[in-house]
C-alpha cells in the first residue's frame, strides 16, 4: 500500500508547458481517477509517474520517498497502456510472467503467480494463445493480469478502456474496480470519459490545460462542482449566460431572457454576469416546492424511449438549450413548456475564460 | 544542480554505450578522414586549377558530329569538352535531370495505371538497379559506344534499312551509360512516393472529375516531388563520383577520374594538392543539392515513405492515348536501359563480344573465375571484408537506429545525419580522405593501407554501408510501439535486458533485410575498392588484396588472359554471379518490407 504525493509538477515538451504545476495526493489504497479532455495532460502526467519521463520541476514522493528521477525499473509500478502494449512475440503466459522472471523468482512461484493472475482475470486456458489470437477484451484482461502479477506499489492505467465497445468497457471497468480493492493496490486511472471516473473512482481529479481544476469523491464533484469547468464537464448539463440579481446566502437568483432562475451561487456577485449550469437530466415538466423554473419555446424535440430530448430557447434568450425530460409525450415544436429543477441541480459561476466554447461567447 | 546529476544517473550505462559506438565510429572512421582531405590542401595553390585543363570557357568541336562516308551516315556523339570539373558539373546535371524526367515518367505509368504488359514493364524498369560496376558500361559501349567495327544498336538500324551508325564516345558516353543505370533510382524513389499516397486523396480528385493529365499534374506531381527531388539528388551524387564509366570509356577529363589517377602512381597532374582540391569541389558539389533536400533523405522521411499508404490506391484504366506513349515512348526507352544488364548475361556465356554482335556460346567464363588465382582471390577477399564488416554494421547501425528513433535529448539529430551521412559523401572522396588520413597518423603500421589496404577497406565499407541497415532498423522500430519497451521497463526490466527480450525479436527482421541490402553493396562498391583496394598489388598477384569489383575493372582493362578467354567476358561472369546474388537479396529484403506492394527504396 503506497501513498503517492504529487507537489508542484511541472513538463514541458518541445515549447509547450503541458503540465503547469501538479498538486495530488492519492491515498494509500485508493482507487484515483484522472479525468479530462483529451488533450489536457493525463498520458504525460501518469508518464512522469511511471518514470518514463522526468519533470522539469517538482517532486514525486511513494511513501516518503522521492521517486521523481528514478528509473521506471527502479519505481515499483506497473503501467496499462491504452494500446496494452502486449509484446506480440510472447504467448499469454511469457507476457503475464516477464515481470516475475526479471524479478528472479524460482520457476514454481512464477508459475503459481501466473496462474492465480491468469485465474484472476478469468484467462485459463489461453496460456499458449498469442495476443493477436485473442479478442480486444481478452487481449486487455492480460494486460491487467501482466501488470498485477507483479504486485505493484502503485498501477497506473491510461484509458484501459478507450478501444473496447461500450457493453465491454461496463463490465470490465467494474472487474477493475473490484479487482483493485481484493488486491488493495493504490490505483491511477486516467480517463476522458466522465462516467467511467465517476463510476470507478474512490476521488477523482478534473484535469484542464496542465493544472488541476478541482478534486473530491465522486459525490462531491458531481452534486456541487465547486468550477464552472467541473460543472460543464460532469453530467449532461446545459448552461447559459445571465444576470445575477440576487444573492442571497449560497443561493443565486440569476436573470437568463425572461426567466428568473434559481440557484446554487458560487462567488458570484449582483449585477454580474454568470453562466447558470443546469443538470439537464434532473429536470421535471411539474411544478413543486424547491424548483426552479425555466419558460421557453421547443425547436427540436426527439424521442428517445425512457425519456425525451427537448431543445428549447428559454424566452427572451438567444441560445437553446437541451433537456432531458423523464415523459413519453413528445412536446410538438414551437410550443411553449416550462421545465422544473431542483435548485440544487442548477449552479452558477462567474463568467470564466476560456471555459465556455468560443460561438457561445459573442 | 542536485537536480542535474540525479537526471544525469537515470541515462543508463546501455544507452549510453549505444549512442557513443556509433558516434565515435563515424566521427574517428568517416568524418575525420573526409576533414583531412583539407589536410592535403595545405600549401596548395589554387590557381593551378586555374587553367584549360581543369576550366575550358571555350570547348573546340561540337557534341555531335555528323559527317556522311558515301551513303553512310556517321553520328558520333562525344559530348563536350570544358575542363575536369565543368565536364563532370556538366554531365551530373544532364544525367540528373534526364534521370529524372524518365524515371518519373515510368514510374507514374507502372504506377499509377493498369494496362497490359504492365509488369513487363516493371521488371525491364527494375532491371538496371542490379548494379555490375564496369562490365555495364563496357557492354553500353558494345550496344551504343562508337567503334569501328559498329556497334549493336547500328547493326539493328542497318538491318531496318537505316544507313545509318550512331555511336557514343568520350563524355557523350559517360552521360549515356550514367542515365540508363542511374535513372531507376528516380523511377523507384517515385514509385514509393506513389506508394504513401492514400486512395481517398486520389478517389476524391476522380469524384470531382480531375483525370488523365490534370490529374497528374494537380493531385499527383505535388505529392510525389519529394521522391523525385530525392531520387534524383542520389543520382546526381552517383554520377559526380563514379568512376567506373569514365574507366571504361577512358575519358579522363572528369573530377573522378583524376582523383582516381592519384592512386595509380600517387601523383596526379597537380600532385596531392590537387587531388585534394578535386576531392574538396566534389564533395561540395555534392553536399549543397544534399543539404537543399535533407529533409527528403532524412531516415523519418524514409521510414514514412517505405510504411506506405494505410489504403493504397487502386491502379487506373489506361486510355488508348496513354498505351500509344507507353508503347512507342517509354517502351523503348525502358528497353535500351534494361539491354546492358541484359548482355551482361550473353557476354557472360560468350566466346567472344567485340564488335556488334556476340559470338560463340561458353560456359569457359564461369570456369575461369575459379580456376585464376588472381581472380578468384577478389571473391575470397570480398568475403573476407564482408564477413568483418558485417557484424560492425550490425551493431553499429542497430545502434544508431535505436538511438535516433527512441531517445529524445538534444544532440541526437547529429546521429541522425551522421548515419546517413556517408550515402551523401563520393565515394572516392573518402577514399582519399582514408589514404591521407591513415597513412598519415599510422604510417607503417597495419592501418596504414600502403603497408595493409585490408584493414582500412573493412572500416571504410563498415562506414560507407551502415546507413542501409540503419534505415531499415530505424523503419522497424518506428513501426514497434514504444509502449511495448516502456510496458517491460514499468514491470522492472533494465535497458539492457529490454533490448534483448523485447526489442531484437520485435526488429531482427529488418537488422537481416538491412544487412542484407548493406552486403551486397558492400559486394558492388567501387570507389574505396578500386582505389585503396589497388593497393595490394595486381590482380596477376594471386595473393593481392583487391575485391570482386577491383578484379572486375582491371579485367575490363586487360587486353587479354592466358588460356584465351575474353577478360571482359570473364568480368561479366562475374558481374553475373554478383548481380544474380543482388536479386536475390533485395527480393528476400523487399518482400518482407513491401508488404502492401511497396518497394524499398534501396539506393
Ligand atoms: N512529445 C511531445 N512533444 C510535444 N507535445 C506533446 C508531446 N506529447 C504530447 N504533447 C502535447 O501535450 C498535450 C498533452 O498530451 P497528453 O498528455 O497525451 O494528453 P492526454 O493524454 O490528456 O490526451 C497535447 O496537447 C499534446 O499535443
Ligand atoms: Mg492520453
Amino acid at each position: 500500500m503506497t501513498q503517492v504525493i504529487i507537489r508542484d509538477l511541472r513538463k514541458k515538451l518541445g515549447k509547450n508547458e503541458i503540465l503547469k504545476g501538479i498538486n495530488l495526493e492519492i491515498r494509500s489504497g485508493e482507487f484515483f481517477a484522472i479525468l479530462g479532455p483529451s488533450g489536457s495532460g493525463k498520458t504525460t502526467l501518469l508518464r512522469l509517474i511511471a518514470g518514463f519521463e522526468v519533470p522539469d520541476s517538482g517532486q514525486i514522493l511513494f511513501d516518503d520517498k522521492d521517486v521523481t528521477y528514478l528509473r521506471p525499473d527502479e519505481r515499483g509500478v506497473a503501467m496499462v497502456f491504452q494500446n496494452w502494449a502486449l509484446w506480440p512475440h510472447m504467448t499469454v503466459y511469457e507476457n503475464v510472467a516477464y515481470g516475475l522472471k526479471i524479478k528472479k523468482l524460482p520457476k514454481e512461484e512464477i508459475d503459481k503467480k501466473v496462474r492465480w493472475a491468469l485465474e484472476l482475470l478469468g484467462l485459463e486456458g489461453m496460456e499458449n494463445r498469442y495476443p493477436h489470437q485473442l479478442s480486444g477484451g481478452q487481449q486487455q484482461r492480460v494486460a491487467l493480469a501482466r501488470a498485477l502479477v507483479v504486485e505493484p506499489k502503485v498501477l497506473l492505467l491510461d484509458e484501459p478502456l478507450s478501444n473496447l465497445d461500450a457493453r465491454l468497457r461496463l463490465k470490465l471497468r467494474g472487474e477493475i474496480r473490484k479487482l483493485q480493492k481484493e488486491l488493495g493496490i493504490t490505483a491511477i486511472y486516467v480517463t476522458h470519459d466522465q462516467e467511467e471516473a465517476l463510476a470507478i473512482a474512490d476521488r477523482l481529479a478534473l484535469l484542464r490545460n496542465g493544472r488541476i481544476e478541482e478534486s473530491g469523491t465522486p459525490e462531491e464533484i458531481y452534486q456541487n462542482p465547486k468550477k464552472l469547468f467541473t460543472a460543464i464537464f460532469i453530467g449532461k448539463t446545459s448552461y447559459a449566460k445571465g444576470v445575477v440579481e440576487e444573492v442571497d446566502g449560497d443561493k443565486a437568483k440569476v436573470r437568463v431572457g425572461e426567466n428568473l432562475v434559481e440557484s446554487v451561487a458560487h462567488g458570484v456577485n449582483k449585477g454580474e454576469e454568470a453562466i447558470v449550469v443546469f443538470k439537464a437530466d434532473m429536470c421535471k415538466l411539474t411544478p413543486k416546492q424547491g424548483r426552479t423554473a425555466i419558460r421557453g419555446r421547443v425547436t427540436v424535440p426527439m424521442y428517445m424511449g425512457a425519456f425525451v430530448e427537448v431543445r428549447m430557447v428559454p424566452l427572451g434568450y438567444k441560445k437553446e438549450l437541451t433537456f432531458y425530460i423523464p415523459e413519453q409525450e413528445v412536446p410538438p415544436p414551437g410550443s411553449e413548456i416550462t421545465v422544473y429543477l431542483p435548485v440544487k441541480a442548477v449552479h452558477s459561476y462567474p463568467v470564466e475564460e476560456g471555459v465556455i466554447e468560443e460561438e457561445e461567447e459573442e | 544542480m542536485a537536480v542535474k546529476v540525479s537526471k544525469l544517473k537515470r541515462v543508463e550505462k546501455v544507452t549510453l554505450i549505444l549512442f557513443l559506438l556509433p558516434t565515435l565510429y563515424l566521427l574517428s572512421f568517416f568524418v575525420a578522414p573526409v576533414a583531412s582531405v583539407l589536410g592535403g590542401l595545405l600549401g596548395f595553390d589554387w590557381h593551378l586549377l586555374n587553367t584549360p585543363f581543369y576550366i575550358n570557357l571555350k570547348p573546340i568541336g561540337s557534341p555531335i558530329e555528323i559527317r556522311s562516308f558515301g551513303p553512310r551516315l556517321f553520328i558520333v556523339i562525344k559530348g563536350v569538352n570544358m575542363g575536369v570539373i565543368l565536364n563532370s558539373l556538366i554531365n551530373s546535371i544532364i544525367v540528373t535531370l534526364v534521370s529524372a524526367v524518365i524515371g518519373t515518367a515510368a514510374a507514374l505509368l507502372i504506377g499509377l495505371y493498369d494496362f497490359p504488359g504492365r509488369r513487363l514493364f516493371a521488371v525491364l524498369a527494375a532491371l538496371p538497379l542490379l548494379v555490375a560496376p564496369f562490365v555495364n558500361t563496357y557492354v553500353v559501349k558494345l550496344l551504343y559506344g562508337f567503334n569501328l567495327q559498329g556497334n549493336t544498336l547500328s547493326y539493328l538500324l542497318q538491318h531496318l534499312g537505316l544507313k545509318v551508325t550512331i555511336g557514343f564516345t568520350q563524355l557523350g558516353g559517360i552521360t549515356l551509360a550514367q542515365i540508363l543505370a542511374f535513372y531507376p533510382i528516380v523511377y523507384i524513389n517515385v514509385l514509393a512516393a506513389l506508394g504513401a499516397i492514400d486512395a481517398s486523396l486520389i478517389e476524391q480528385a476522380l469524384n470531382l472529375g480531375s483525370r488523365g493529365f490534370k490529374l497528374i499534374r494537380t493531385i499527383i506531381l505535388p505529392m510525389i516531388v519529394p521522391g523525385i527531388l530525392a531520387g534524383a539528388t542520389l543520382v546526381y551524387i552517383l554520377s559526380l563520383e563514379d568512376v567506373g564509366a569514365p574507366i571504361v570509356f577512358n575519358y579522363k577529363n572528369v573530377i573522378s577520374y583524376q582523383v582516381y589517377e592519384f592512386f595509380q602512381e600517387f601523383t596526379s597532374i597537380g600532385g596531392v594538392g590537387a587531388s585534394a582540391a578535386l576531392c574538396l569541389i566534389m564533395l561540395l558539389l555534392a553536399l549543397i543539392p544534399m543539404a537543399i533536400i535533407r529533409k527528403y533523405l532524412s531516415l523519418k522521411y524514409y521510414a514514412r515513405l517505405s510504411r506506405g499508404a494505410p489504403r493504397p490506391f487502386k491502379r487506373l484504366k489506361l486510355g488508348k492515348k496513354g498505351l500509344i506513349v507507353a508503347y512507342l515512348l517509354v517502351l523503348p526507352v525502358l528497353i535500351a536501359a534494361a539491354a546492358p544488364q541484359i548482355g551482361i548475361i550473353v557476354l557472360a556465356f560468350s566466346e567472344r563480344w567485340v564488335g556488334a554482335l556476340p559470338q560463340g556460346f561458353t560456359l569457359r567464363n564461369f570456369y575461369f573465375i575459379f580456376s585464376k588465382p588472381g581472380v578468384f582471390r577478389g571473391i575470397v577477399n570480398s568475403v573476407t571484408y564482408l564477413a568483418f564488416a558485417l557484424p560492425m554494421i550490425a551493431i553499429l547501425g542497430f545502434a544508431a537506429a535505436y538511438v535516433v528513433a527512441r531517445i529524445r535529448v538534444k544532440g541526437i539529430g547529429l546521429l541522425d545525419l551522421l548515419s546517413t551521412a556517408p550515402l551523401a559523401v563520393p565515394g572516392l572522396v573518402v577514399a582519399f580522405g582514408y589514404f591521407i588520413f591513415f597513412h598519415a597518423i599510422a604510417q607503417g603500421t597495419p592501418l596504414d593501407p600502403l603497408v595493409s589496404p585490408a584493414v582500412v577497406l573493412v572500416l571504410a565499407y563498415a562506414a560507407r554501408k551502415m546507413p542501409f541497415t540503419v534505415r531499415s532498423v530505424y523503419t522497424g522500430l518506428l513501426q514497434t510501439p514504444r509502449a511495448m519497451e516502456e510496458a517491460a521497463e514499468s514491470l522492472g526490466a533494465t535497458k539492457g535486458k529490454v533490448l534483448r527480450s523485447i526489442v531484437l525479436p520485435l526488429v531482427w527482421r529488418s537488422i537481416i533485410a538491412g544487412l542484407l541490402l548493406s552486403s551486397i553493396y558492400v559486394l558492388s562498391e567501387v570507389s574505396v575498392s578500386v582505389t585503396i583496394g589497388a593497393l595490394g598489388g595486381d590482380i596477376v598477384d594471386p595473393n593481392h588484396a583487391g575485391p570482386i569489383t577491383y578484379v572486375i575493372m582491371r579485367l575490363i582493362q586487360a587486353p587479354s588472359i592466358s588460356g584465351g578467354a575474353q577478360p571482359q567476358a570473364v568480368a561479366a561472369a562475374m558481374a553475373a554471379i554478383l548481380m544474380a546474388l543482388e536479386a536475390l537479396v533485395l527480393f528476400v529484403a523487399t518482400s518482407r518490407l513491401a508488404r502492401r506492394g511497396q518497394m524499398l527504396v534501396s539506393v
